[in-house]
């Protein structure tokens, strides 16, 4: 149940993400072909494209996460014995959701300040809470990952080892 | 007893900037007897631009001096400082922003905002380098040229005057300049001779009456923070030290002219028909985006100052 | 402090946590407990890391190596060269030497390189019995001469900090970027002979006539990039994007190989890209800034200052130095935290600052894909799906290579000096 509308949410993000991503792209080129065929560049271009890019990455981590292929070095971990691997493996969730959660909390104070403080980008003229906001996002729906993971850990279904390397 | 640290941000290195910094710190830390440390990171050591300027408004550095523009979107006011035309030279525009009514007035610049500007000061002229020389206002026409930002200021008047403004990190724009992905960089004069561009072009144009402005600013409350006879300090000392930023100042655009034309280039400026037709263009422009009633008090306050210290 | 930043992130990464999860624990640590410094710094640093013009040139070659592989573009490309070069044992090797080559004359950006050739190159050389562990060691080492090669962002950097001529440093680099390039070549066919690697087949006109026909349009990949940067029609991070639409045009339209949902899935596997490499970068970000703050560096460089050392002996010091801190920071937060606190110690000692930035950029290069954090590794990692001890005993013999290199650059200055006279 919870798996399944986890790669739903999960798949609907994926798409929303790349096609931003292809977004980006269109916008770097448009401002090529803006360059030589009408002697104008759209300014601002290039902050959207590097927010689009804090989207991907923060968004995108999220996406890592659900789907268990954050990178890690797990050399030493498969030569330990399979209880310690247990206990490894809360901790690491643990960590997660306590490191994750409170920099989402900085992060969502700092977006706040931003939009109290009403700041735009000078190009695009772009709220700077909504990329700041991103961030915050994209680390809380990483705890919220996490916490999945350790439901079902808990209920003995879904259970994929924490360290294999999917491409 | 509580020793505060103060970090600093420039972008730039070993200019006048840097120096002003340098001269600041002596002063707070031998009065300051231990009880305030200055730290000073250039080149960007502490981030980009923007990112030092919510850093101190957010309370992660205490002091950031970048040019005026990247202000403005903590107060619009800020941009009244980057008004064209309104200069003759650099000792003018540093004598106006020694000036107490002046200096009262831009103290309550982003005052909603929780920060402040200890100093502003004029850095130099802005200049262009170009691979082609620019010697009218013509030669404006069709021409690719980096700005520093992407503000309305900075963009709109060279619209007008034909070009085609692209924004790009100083960084980048040297290399893009090199293989004539874009024709020429607009920044101010010294940068020109810090980046070596002689090695890329000859051309360099300064542009009449126009200076880089920039502001050191701090934040209310790193001010609050340290007390009332640090913040004594620290307000007289960046006062003494901005009195000798005119000379020092200065003498770095005429050093740099020396290495400039020691290298081999050339600096061009307008004739006075085209610097007058120049300064027209751009000051109708800026006139319009500076006339609205927030701005415009300032915009005569300044023009006034600039008349008393001729 | 010393636990934050150093004892913490070393146990947690032996420990096998996420590399993310290892630095963010780390910056947390140091924040909360050892500094008093506003923790908005946190989302400052994370932000203002990911937030760089510079940097989006990744993910666009990420985007285009997808298309190019997904597609056959790729495969065409190799082909060409293939059958170009002949029998020659270690053919392949070879190849992808001679691309990061000239990937490096196109992007300053060097894991941009890794993630586009690694994605071309390591399937054809895994075809061709390659191992795996010599793949991975060498396309994340070939990956590192992007920025020896001009164009270079850590070189552009350098030349900002210490106030050096960015052409002049670009025309010394060319050279040492080459013999690197060589002196890999040459262990490449090495390893080819002792291996075994079985050689390609005999060169055939109609062989190599018949790979052209079939490669023209993808020909036109390279030739874009390549036209487009050195006739001054786009920046390399815009070539990126143009290689990408065209990669997807070509194989949409002509070879009719890839439809809209394929160039859409080539853009998600940018996003997970990003979302495992990047947010690593984030992290480092702020690790970088806190060392930097903690004036780490800077107490590095006055342990130096104060050991009044001849100028050989100091060349010898600042390379261990570069070393060290290229292992944990970034090349461009080392170039600019460290460039102007030596710069007049450098030139106290009559070296020559084109000559030390070269020597400065050799060393970071290795600290690109030198373990733990060499973010080559994590390119490498990503976009070909190997297991990170395999990555890690692969690197091994590349990082002697370029240990050698680094010290015939250092103490033969000839070498940048011959490069800059003979480019300008
Ligand atoms: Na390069
Ligand atoms: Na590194």
């Amino acid at each position: 149940m919870l798996e399944r509308v986890g790669n739903r949410v999960a798949s609907l993000l994926e798409k929303v993400l790349g096609v931003a991503f292809i977004i980006a792209v269109l916008l770097n080129a448009a401002n090529v072909a803006g360059r030589y065929l009408f002697n104008h560049s759209l300014i601002g271009a290039e902050e959207l494209q590097t927010y689009i890019m804090v989207f991907i990455t923060f968004l995108g981590a999220a996406l890592v996460a659900w789907r268990r292929v954050s990178l890690r070095m797990d050399v030493l971990v498969r030569y330990m014995p399979e209880s310690m691997q247990s206990v490894r493996s809360w901790i690491e969730s643990i960590l997660m959701v306590v490191c994750c959660g409170f920099t989402a909390l900085q992060s969502g104070q700092y977006a706040l300040q931003m939009y109290e403080l009403g700041i735009r980008s000078d190009g695009a003229g772009v709220p700077m809470w909504i990329p700041h906001g991103a961030i915050a996002l994209g680390l809380v729906l990483i705890c919220v990952v996490t916490v999945v993971h350790a439901v079902q850990r808990i209920t003995g279904r879904a259970f994929v080892p924490a360290q294999r390397v999917v491409h | 007893q509580q020793t505060f640290t103060m970090k600093m941000s420039t972008p730039t290195i070993n200019d006048a900037t840097h120096e002003w910094m340098k001269q600041f710190k002596a002063g707070v830390e031998s009065r300051a007897n231990g009880r305030m440390k200055v730290e000073i990171y250039p080149a960007n050591q502490l981030g980009a631009i923007p990112r030092t300027v919510e850093g101190v408004a957010l309370g992660t550095i205490e002091l950031t001096f970048v040019s005026a523009g990247y202000f403005a979107p903590y107060d619009p006011r800020f941009e009244v400082l980057e008004m064209p035309g309104l200069f003759d030279n650099l000792a003018q525009a540093n004598k106006v922003y020694l000036d107490p009514e002046v200096r009262g007035r831009i103290a309550n610049y982003g005052k909603d905002k929780g920060i402040e500007p200890l100093l502003c000061v004029a850095n130099g002229p802005m200049a262009v380098a170009s691979n082609r020389p620019l010697k009218k206002v013509e030669d404006f026409n069709g021409m690719k040229i980096r700005t520093p930002g992407t503000t309305p200021l900075q963009v709109n008047p060279l619209k007008k005057l034909g070009a085609s403004p692209v924004a790009l990190p100083i960084g980048e724009a040297l290399p893009a300049m090199q293989n004539k992905t874009i024709d020429a960089v607009a920044a101010a004069y010294t940068v020109f001779i810090g980046f070596k561009y002689f090695d890329v072009t000859k051309n360099v144009t300064v542009l009449p009456k126009t200076y880089l402005m920039a502001c050191g600013v701090t934040s209310k409350k790193f001010l609050r923070t340290i007390g009332p006879d640090l913040e004594k300090i620290v307000r007289e000392e960046a006062l003494k030290a901005q009195n000798s930023f005119a000379a020092v100042s200065q003498e770095e655009v005429d050093v740099g002219r020396k290495t400039w034309e020691k290298n081999g280039g050339q600096v061009h400026e307008f004739g006075a028909d085209d610097a007058k037709r120049y300064l027209d263009t751009v000051s109708e422009v800026a006139g319009g985006l500076l006339n609205t009633p927030a701005l415009k008090e300032d915009a005569a306050a300044f023009v006034e100052a600039s008349k008393r210290a001729k | 402090m010393n636990f934050a930043l150093g004892f913490l992130p070393v146990a947690l990464l032996l420990l096998g946590f996420p590399i993310f999860l290892v630095l963010l624990t780390s910056v947390c640590t140091a924040l909360v407990f050892f500094m008093d410094v506003p923790l908005a710094a946190l989302q400052q640093n994370l932000f203002g890391t990911i937030d760089s013009y510079a940097l989006l040139a990744v993910p666009f070659f990420v985007y285009a190596g997808e298309l190019m592989g997904r597609g056959s573009v790729a495969q065409r490309l190799v082909d060409i060269v293939q059958s170009g070069i002949g029998s020659v044992r270690g053919s392949l090797g070879l190849t992808t030497v001679g691309t990061a080559t000239i990937f490096g004359a196109i992007s300053g950006v060097s894991s941009a390189a890794v993630a586009t050739i690694g994605k071309v190159m390591v399937p054809a050389m895994r075809r061709a019995g390659y191992s795996d562990k010599f793949s991975a060691g060498l396309i994340t080492a070939v990956g590192a001469i992007d920025v020896i090669i001009p164009p270079s962002v850590p070189l552009l950097v350098y030349g900002m900090a210490a106030q050096e001529s960015v052409p002049k440093l670009y025309a010394a680099g060319l050279l040492p970027g080459l013999m690197i390039a060589a002196m890999i070549g040459i262990y490449v066919v090495w390893v080819s002979k002792k291996e075994g690697v079985p050689p390609g087949e005999r060169f055939q006109l109609r062989t190599f006539a018949r790979a052209l026909g079939r490669g023209v349009w993808a020909l036109g990949a390279p030739v874009i990039i390549l036209g487009g940067i050195y006739g001054g029609v786009f920046s390399p991070t815009e070539s990126a994007v143009i290689a990408a639409i065209y990669a997807a045009l070509v194989t949409r339209f002509v070879f009719r190989e890839l439809g809209w949902k394929d160039i859409l899935e080539a853009s998600v596997a940018t996003v997970m890209f990003s979302g495992q490499v990047l947010l690593i970068v984030a992290c480092a970000g702020v690790f970088g800034w806190l060392l930097t703050v903690n004036q780490v560096p800077t107490t590095m460089v006055q342990w130096l200052t104060e050991a009044q050392v001849s100028p050989t002996m100091l060349l010898l010091a600042l390379n261990i130095l570069f070393l060290v801190v290229g292992c944990f920071i970034d090349p461009i937060s080392a170039i600019l935290l460290l460039s102007p606190l030596l710069i007049p110690i450098v030139k106290a000692a009559g070296i020559d600052t084109v000559h030390f930035g070269i020597v400065v950029t050799v060393n970071l290069a290795i600290g690109l894909f030198h373990p733990p954090f060499g973010i080559n590794i994590f390119v490498a990692q990503t976009m070909l799906g190997l297991k990170l001890e395999t990555i890690y005993k692969g690197i091994v013999p590349f990082i002697v290579i370029y240990l050698i290199a680094l010290a015939l650059i250092t103490y033969l200055p000839a070498i940048t000096l011959a490069s800059m006279r003979m480019m300008m």
